[in-house]
């Protein structure tokens, strides 16, 4: 192996290293990367590299400077998920849009006309969740109706439902089905990890003996996504 | 223990920790005699938007007394009513048209002052901005009196904690604007609420959402991201030390549920179900058990949302669901036909009408206060012991400034600017009740100092936003920290 090779691979495995000894099991990304940087230089030779830490996980964040994407960036990130005009994403009572005329202040906008608000506050506040649950499961709702009726296309076409319920809670199509939900929302892949639970969330929704559970699911593990940290955040 | 020390410690406590620690460690001064200790007060701050001249109110200057006034804003003296038993004067006057605007109106201070005049309290006092935002928020930090909270976050500090939203500000610009103590634990700060006739919608997540699955099943959904997607999320774990994600985490699972638990989504809905433009019940959604009574006292809160924002304002006290809130009017023109409920820039507007914007906003937020007072007096806090929400609150009309005084001539039709010296108008039964702290000198107009012990007038002392600001608080029952003064002149007892 070249040395710089194997300086690569022991700077992994000082890497590995530090993250277990690290606090809390997390060694923290600099801007320059995880550890901070690609191992010690002149002593790559002197040591054999031990084996990558197994399921080590993600790395910490040490500059974890998230921020609430706000409710204009979340009406128009569900209307380009779901294919639905961002007119249609939430309205409350039916008639007034939840972002522009209802919770425009509460989803961290401005409301420079009428309340001389010129800049956005700095954290959420204590009903924003809330309000961004509202605005999901209107649109998912939405969507869903939308797709189901069709039978095909958009979204959550490809489901097997049949009087109500999925026929086949493990078949293909549902985990496809998530899988685009999840490409369309958070740009990724579902893991199976994920789809067992959403699969999990049927089940339980299906012993709850609604009218319609495949259609209550659907507007669910769209809920869970929309409402996800991964899709409020960034 | 001095109460620097003390102080000084809690801060080390942590903030949460301190908060825990003030409501049972600190004692106000004055405090023993005020009543049931475990018994929470409350705020409500009054914003005066845009300037309200404390001279164009209760300390309003009759032509006859002043040598000079045909040059400062003085009024004919029929339009200056005193009180009997009182030092307040008040305002009644009528006009044909409030500068530009070309419709008559009719403004009354009299009835509100004989009514209330036990419970109000005049303090003079010269501030240091004549810039709107920055005075609009001194007025409330006491310039920074106390590491720069204000004075709700005080009030949220000693009387909120556990309270789903102590803290809820309806107002705008500078009065929205947060204090920049970050010793507060985040639900000190106020929660910002604009439109306060539908945000109660904000506090469940699904209530009244068409075709959302029952809220059992949401239940069941919300567990499964909380626990098991969000919880095994890449994502969430490589930005878990984000202050924004635990924010968030705190607010979905702990906050949310308690407002949803409460019922707040139905208890603070003012809006009656009235289709097409509120279909309340075709969403599963009902009026509060109170939205009736305060639609009584608020009938325009659909045209004038500071109608809305006064009966939600009661409704988050009366149910112990706030500690502490602000209303105040918009800087946009408000017409009801040919009646002016609101002018353009609110008090501001003396820019181009001195006399009437201030007669039309005096007259605009007496009469809001007074009907809200009504029913913090007919609601009983503690009925044992025959005390009233009201008996418990301190009414602050908050402003920014007052207004420059001279006029050309003794016209009735002038502009004014901003003025530093000005006073301002509290009203709470924890105050000493009909009095003037200061005075107003009517050659000139400007307003005066008092002795902050005794009360007796100072024409050689101005007071500043500290003073009002340690007022506020130590009537309310809050210690202060020791380089505020102690305003004992302003306390009842």
């Amino acid at each position: 192996m070249r040395r710089d090779a194997w300086m690569r691979v022991f700077g992994a495995a000082l890497l590995a290293l530090g993250l277990v000894a690290c606090e809390e099991g997390r060694a923290p990304v600099t801007a320059d990367g995880p550890g901070g940087g690609g191992g010690a230089p002149g002593t790559a030779d002197a040591a054999t590299p031990p084996p990558p830490a197994a399921d080590a996980g993600p790395p910490t964040a040490q500059r974890a400077n998230l921020r609430f994407k706000g409710g204009l960036r979340l009406r128009n990130d569900f209307a380009q998920a779901l294919e639905l005009p961002a007119a249609e994403v939430c309205t409350e009572l039916g008639r007034y849009d939840c972002v522009d005329v209802v919770h425009g202040v509460t989803l961290g906008g401005v409301d420079p006309y009428e309340k001389g608000l010129y800049e956005a506050r700095p954290v959420t506040g204590v009903s924003t969740p809330l309000a961004v649950e509202r605005m999901a499961l209107s649109a998912c709702g939405r969507a869903v109706d939308r797709d189901l009726a069709a039978g095909e296309g958009g979204v959550f076409g490809a489901l097997p439902v049949a009087d109500g319920a999925l026929t086949d809670v493990e078949a293909e199509a549902v985990a496809a089905t998530l899988d685009g939900l999840y490409k369309r929302a958070l740009l990724r892949p579902v893991t199976p990890s994920e789809v067992a639970h959403l699969r999990g969330l049927y089940r339980d929704v299906a012993a709850k003996g609604g009218a319609a559970p495949a259609r209550d699911w659907a507007v669910l593990a769209c809920f869970t996504t929309l409402t996800s940290l991964e899709m409020v955040l960034y | 223990m001095s109460r620097l020390t003390r102080r000084q410690v809690l801060r080390r406590l942590g903030a949460a920790g301190a908060a825990a620690a003030l409501g049972t460690v600190a004692r106000p001064r004055g405090a023993a005699a005020q009543g049931p200790a475990e018994l929470p007060r409350f705020l409500i701050v009054v914003a005066a938007a845009g300037g309200a001249s404390i001279i164009d109110g209760p300390l309003a200057i009759r032509h006859g007394e002043s040598p000079n006034w045909r040059s400062i804003n003085a009024f004919p003296d029929a339009e200056v009513v005193s009180i009997p038993d009182s030092p307040f004067r008040a305002v009644d006057l009528q006009r044909g048209n409030a500068g530009a605007i070309p419709f008559p109106f009719r403004a009354t201070q009299s009835g509100f002052v004989r009514k209330h005049k036990d419970d109000m309290l005049v303090v003079t006092h010269t501030g240091t901005s004549v810039n709107h935002s920055i005075a609009q928020k001194r007025s409330l930090t006491g310039n920074n009196a106390w590491n720069g909270r204000t004075v709700q976050e005080a009030v949220a500090l000693q009387f909120g904690q556990g309270l789903a939203l102590p803290n809820v500000n309806m107002a705008g610009q500078g009065y929205l604007e947060p204090g920049t103590d970050n010793s507060l634990p985040p639900w000190a700060f106020a929660e910002p609420v604009a439109n306060p006739d539908l945000w109660s919608l904000s506090l469940h997540g699904s209530r009244g959402v068409r075709g959302a699955p029952d809220a059992d099943l949401v239940a069941m959904a919300r567990k499964v991201r909380d626990e098991k997607l969000d919880a095994e999320s890449a994502f969430a774990e490589a930005f878990r030390l984000s202050p924004a994600l635990k924010r968030w985490r705190a607010q979905r699972e702990q906050t949310a549920p308690m407002l949803e638990g409460l019922d707040l989504v139905t208890r603070l809905n003012i809006l009656p179900d009235q289709p097409p433009q509120l279909p309340l019940s075709d969403f599963g959604l009902t009026s509060g058990p109170d939205a009736e009574k305060v639609r009584a006292a608020f009938p325009r809160f659909l045209q004038d949302p500071m109608e809305a924002q006064a009966a939600l304002a009661f409704l988050l006290l009366k149910n112990r669901v706030s500690v502490t809130v602000t209303l105040g009017p918009s800087f946009n023109v408000l017409l009801d036909g040919q009646r002016i409920v609101n002018p353009p820039l609110a008090y501001d507007f003396s820019h181009q009408a001195h006399r009437p914007a201030q007669a039309i906003m005096w007259d605009r937020l007496l009469g809001l206060t007074d009907r809200l007072i009504d029913l913090l007096k007919a609601e009983p806090l503690d009925e044992g012991a025959g005390v009233s929400f009201w008996d418990r609150s301190l009414l602050y009309v908050a402003t920014e400034f007052g207004r420059s005084r001279r006029r050309q001539e003794g016209q009735d039709d002038f502009g004014s600017g901003h003025h530093l010296n000005n006073g301002s108008l509290l009203l709470s039964p924890m105050l000493k009740g009909n009095t003037v702290l200061g005075g107003v000198d009517p050659a000139t107009g400007l307003t005066y100092g008092f002795d902050p012990q005794t009360g007796a007038p100072d024409p050689g002392r101005t007071m500043s936003e500290p003073h009002v600001f340690a007022g506020v608080l130590q009537a309310l029952g809050i210690e202060t920290p020791a380089g505020l003064p102690d305003m004992r002149a302003m306390r009842r007892r």
